[in-house]
């Protein structure tokens, strides 16, 4: 079956897939929008009652265990800030199309959503932590740097399988076997996928580099290096998806000489992430 | 442990911690920013909610005040109702009431709301405000239940319709109960056919009028003619024949005739004769000095007369014989209701009407009034007869005794000719009371003349024409006239007189009103004013001084002489029309 990439997207965009996509470019408006305010990010948020429904019932979760019951997202935004609200609306979103329990050798997408989310975590910390800045794009960019996979998943799921379980059982990385069955890999359809619904070319950037985050133009490469580092920190975070079967140490040691990281700053972020996703996961919220 | 080992590890935990005093710093700024937007944000997103807050009192006040201009409009409607209104819910308790039912309980609003009507009035009963379960149950509306009910003011009859409210689901939650005073009207009935009988009572004497008018009338000219025979006869009679006195008794009788026709002419209230402006004190005083008045206290001496006169009473408009009738009746009629004797009283008063009360017949206007009152202690009238007294010929007394029998219509007739009103009042037994109101001017009266002595209209051998279809009549007038010294022709229809004027000039024509058949006095006038513009005339007539009778006044005729013709009546009036200046024509 060979397709190219156009096909998918054209195919995606006219799936249940894309129902997600007014929202999240929604959402990743206001982020980027330095003028937005709250009333922006409420606004797009309650055109979606489901979704103002799930980040209430988060926000009432014992994680961020409000005094009184949050009944709005003014009271929430007000109990666990704007840009957590930010975060909390697009991942509960984003997993609209991650919903299923499905395993094959040890891929589902439930596990692939637990991996974006600690992507997500670790690059917006180090974002923080490292560079003193609020990365809340790196986020955004960790949360999705995968989607491609789902769109195989989705629309491509017999060839999808198998690709998985070679990868499992040949220990090779993802996206050469995509290469090989597909023509193209998950990063690539990630990047034409979020293009083609507007999103900051940026984002679009860092997921279609994020297995090549080096061959990029020298502004890109901080994000689509912490999202690469990210993935790697990814896999020592439990329970979790890699599509990374076999580590390139050589690629780790010069994205994080270029990201100007000592490598025991990143056991540091790694740890604080860790207990983090630790706590989520007690709460349910995984 | 080496130095150097110790060295390095101490190196590596400081070079831990100098990370993560970076971290800490970082993510401090980093919080620090985000705190500061948030704050913005928070504040943005306060001032948002305080608009939306003000937002909302607004359309909320705004929605309140069409609601209160609503329940102000409900509030006048329901006030202005005409009906009594009521709401009452499921317990039969006042939830709402118009202010003409408060009004009519006798309880103020505020006193009735949230009561049953038998915890308003605990005594009596009171069963239609109370139990309103028929149309609960039902949820139909019952409508023109009768029935009575208990007000601060007693019992009252009431017509109610109850009409069920009912939820969204059809099950009824209060009724609205509309309700009639019966009391009003029942009284407004009474009222009513009372009114409707007066107005019979007023239609029945006009008829009578008219009939009474059309015989007088004819009565006239007959009466004229034997009047006129045995004056006649009389005066071709020597003085010592004994037939004078029986020709002499005759005309008193025809005489009493020409009264009792005088009498119906003036229920026709056509009479001849002119109103003036009088007093009612100068036609009591009259009557007091005259040979009636004498007559009945001759009659009756157990009567005593008490007389009472407002010095200061205002002047009326009326006919002066015809109120000394009046006057004249009533005093005999109060004689004649005192056979044991007793007291009448007579008096005049002024009086200001200033709401219309019950008369008689008609309710009597607002306005300023002279009133006569005429009373007796006497038997009084019973309630039936009190309908017909003022009826021609009706009497409880026994007939020809007294009166003409048109005594009481009289007085009626001439209370109506001058735009008066009569009351009433009279017990069996006790007495009667008539009250005449005749409505006041303010022109000063006119001294009447004296009558002339007969000398002083004898005539000068003035040709006069007369002209009348009646034979008798032209042979009465015609005889007068001739022995007052007058030259006089006479022809027998309007046409016959244009032709004679003609060729014979008259100094005056005698012109009678209605002549049949040919053309009446007012065409024969006209057509002889064009042969001769200057011409006088005077008119006679047997009826009545008709818009006819003025239209030849006002084309330049004389005086009006009514019929049966008298020596002085037409002497006079032939006279002083042979003397008058001719009036410029209008």
């Amino acid at each position: 079956m060979p397709q190219n990439i156009k096909g998918i997207i054209s195919k995606v965009n006219r799936s249940e897939v894309a129902s997600i996509k007014s929202v999240v470019s929604g959402i990743i408006r206001v982020i980027n929008d330095p003028e937005s305010t709250a009333n922006d990010l409420i606004e797009v948020v309650e055109v979606d009652p489901p979704l103002m429904g799930k980040v209430l019932k988060v926000a009432n979760s014992a994680y961020y265990s409000p005094v009184n019951k949050i009944g709005d997202l003014k009271h929430a935004l007000v109990w666990i800030g704007l840009d957590t609200l930010k975060e909390l609306a697009l991942s509960q979103k984003v997993y609209d199309i991650f919903e299923g329990n499905k395993s094959i050798n040890g891929y589902s997408r439930n596990r692939l959503w637990k991996h974006c989310v600690a992507v997500a975590k670790l690059s917006k910390m180090i974002f923080r932590k490292e560079f003193g800045e609020k990365g809340t794009n790196a986020y955004v960019a960790g949360l999705l740097h995968d989607i491609g996979i789902i769109v195989e998943d989705h629309f491509m799921s017999d060839e999808f399988k198998k690709i998985v379980g070679r990868a499992s059982a040949e220990e090779k990385n993802l996206p050469i076997l995509e290469k090989e069955v597909f023509g193209f890999n998950h990063a690539e359809i990630g990047m034409a996928l979020t293009k083609s619904w507007g999103l900051p070319q940026e984002l679009s950037v860092a997921i279609g580099y994020h297995h090549k985050p080096l061959l990029v133009e020298p502004s890109s490469t901080r994000l689509t290096s912490t999202i690469y580092v990210s993935e790697i920190l990814s896999k020592k975070c439990n329970t979790n998806y890699s599509d990374i079967a076999s580590e390139d140490d050589q690629l780790f040691t010069k994205c994080i000489s270029a990201l100007g990281i000592d490598p025991n700053a990143l056991n540091l972020i790694l740890e604080d992430v860790r207990k983090e996703l630790a706590a989520m996961h007690k709460q349910g919220l995984f | 442990m080496k130095g150097n080992e110790y060295i390095k590890k101490l190196e590596d935990k400081i070079l831990l911690f100098e990370m993560r005093a970076k971290h800490l710093s970082n993510e401090l700024r980093v919080t620090k920013q985000e705190y500061e937007s948030s704050t913005n944000n928070y504040f943005d997103l306060l001032s948002s909610l305080e608009k939306k807050v003000q937002d909302r009192t607004s359309e909320l006040n705004s929605a309140k005040r069409v609601l209160e201009v609503k329940s102000h409009e409900l509030e006048i409607m329901l006030d202005l109702s005409p009906t009594m209104i009521c709401y009452k819910d499921r317990d039969h308790r006042y939830i709402r009431v118009n202010k003409k039912f408060a009004k009519f309980l006798g309880v103020p609003i505020n006193q009735i709301i949230g009561k049953t009507h038998s915890e308003l009035f605990t005594a009596g009963k009171s069963k239609i405000l109370n139990d309103d379960s028929e149309v609960f149950e039902t949820g139909e509306a019952v409508f023109n239940k009768t029935g009575s009910i208990q007000t601060s003011v007693g019992q009252k009859s009431i017509l109610v319709d109850k009409i069920p409210y009912k939820d969204e689901n059809g099950k009824v939650i209060s009724i609205i109960a509309f309700i009639q005073d019966l009391t009003i009207l029942e009284k407004a009935e009474k009222e009513k056919s009372e009114l409707q009988e007066r107005i019979v009572r007023a239609e029945k004497m006009e008829a009578i009028g008219l009939l009474a008018g059309g015989f007088a009338h004819d009565c006239n000219n007959i009466l004229g003619g034997i009047m006129g025979y045995i004056e006649m006869a009389l005066m071709k009679m020597s003085s010592d024949d004994h037939n004078q006195k029986l020709l002499k008794a005759s005309l008193e009788s025809v005489d009493k005739l020409a009264q009792l026709v005088q009498d119906l002419l003036t229920l026709a209230r056509r009479g001849v004769i002119k109103t003036s402006v009088l007093n009612l004190n100068d036609v009591v005083s009259s009557f007091l000095q005259s040979s009636i008045y004498t007559r009945i206290k001759t009659y009756n001496p157990g009567i005593k007369v008490n007389v009472d006169l407002e010095p200061d009473l205002m002047n009326m408009v009326g006919k002066q014989v015809h109120l000394d009738k009046t006057v004249m009746n009533l005093v005999t009629n109060a004689a004649e209701a005192l056979p044991n004797g007793g007291t009448i009283t007579i008096s005049t008063e002024n009086q200001y009407v200033d709401s219309p009360i019950n008369g008689y017949d008609l309710s009597i206007d607002e306005g300023e009034y002279v009133v006569l009152s005429v009373s007796d202690n006497g038997t009084g009238i019973a309630a039936e007869d009190m309908n017909r007294i003022f009826e021609p010929f009706y009497s409880t007394k026994v007939m020809g005794k007294s009166g003409t029998g048109l005594g009481m219509a009289v007085v009626y007739g001439t209370v109506k000719d001058n735009q008066g009103s009569i009351d009433v009042h009279s017990i069996e037994g006790i007495g009667t009371t008539f009250k005449l109101f005749f409505p006041i001017t303010r022109e000063k009266t006119v001294r009447k003349k004296t009558s002339l002595p007969m000398k002083s209209y004898i005539g000068n051998g003035q040709k006069v024409l007369i002209i009348d279809d009646v034979k008798t009549q032209r042979e009465i007038a015609s005889d007068i006239l001739s022995q007052l010294g007058y030259c006089v022709a006479t022809v027998a229809s309007g046409e016959e007189a244009i032709d004679y004027v003609k060729n014979n000039p008259a100094d005056l024509l005698v012109l009678d009103m209605i002549m049949s058949p040919g053309i009446d006095g007012l065409d024969t006038y006209r057509k002889i004013l064009e042969i001769r513009p200057k011409q006088r005339a005077i008119i006679a007539s047997g009826f009545s001084e008709s818009d006819r009778v003025k239209e030849c006044e006002r084309l330049g005729a004389g005086q009006y002489i009514s019929k049966p013709y008298t020596f002085e009546a037409i002497g006079v009036a032939v006279k002083n029309e042979l003397n008058r200046s001719f009036p410029a024509m209008t």
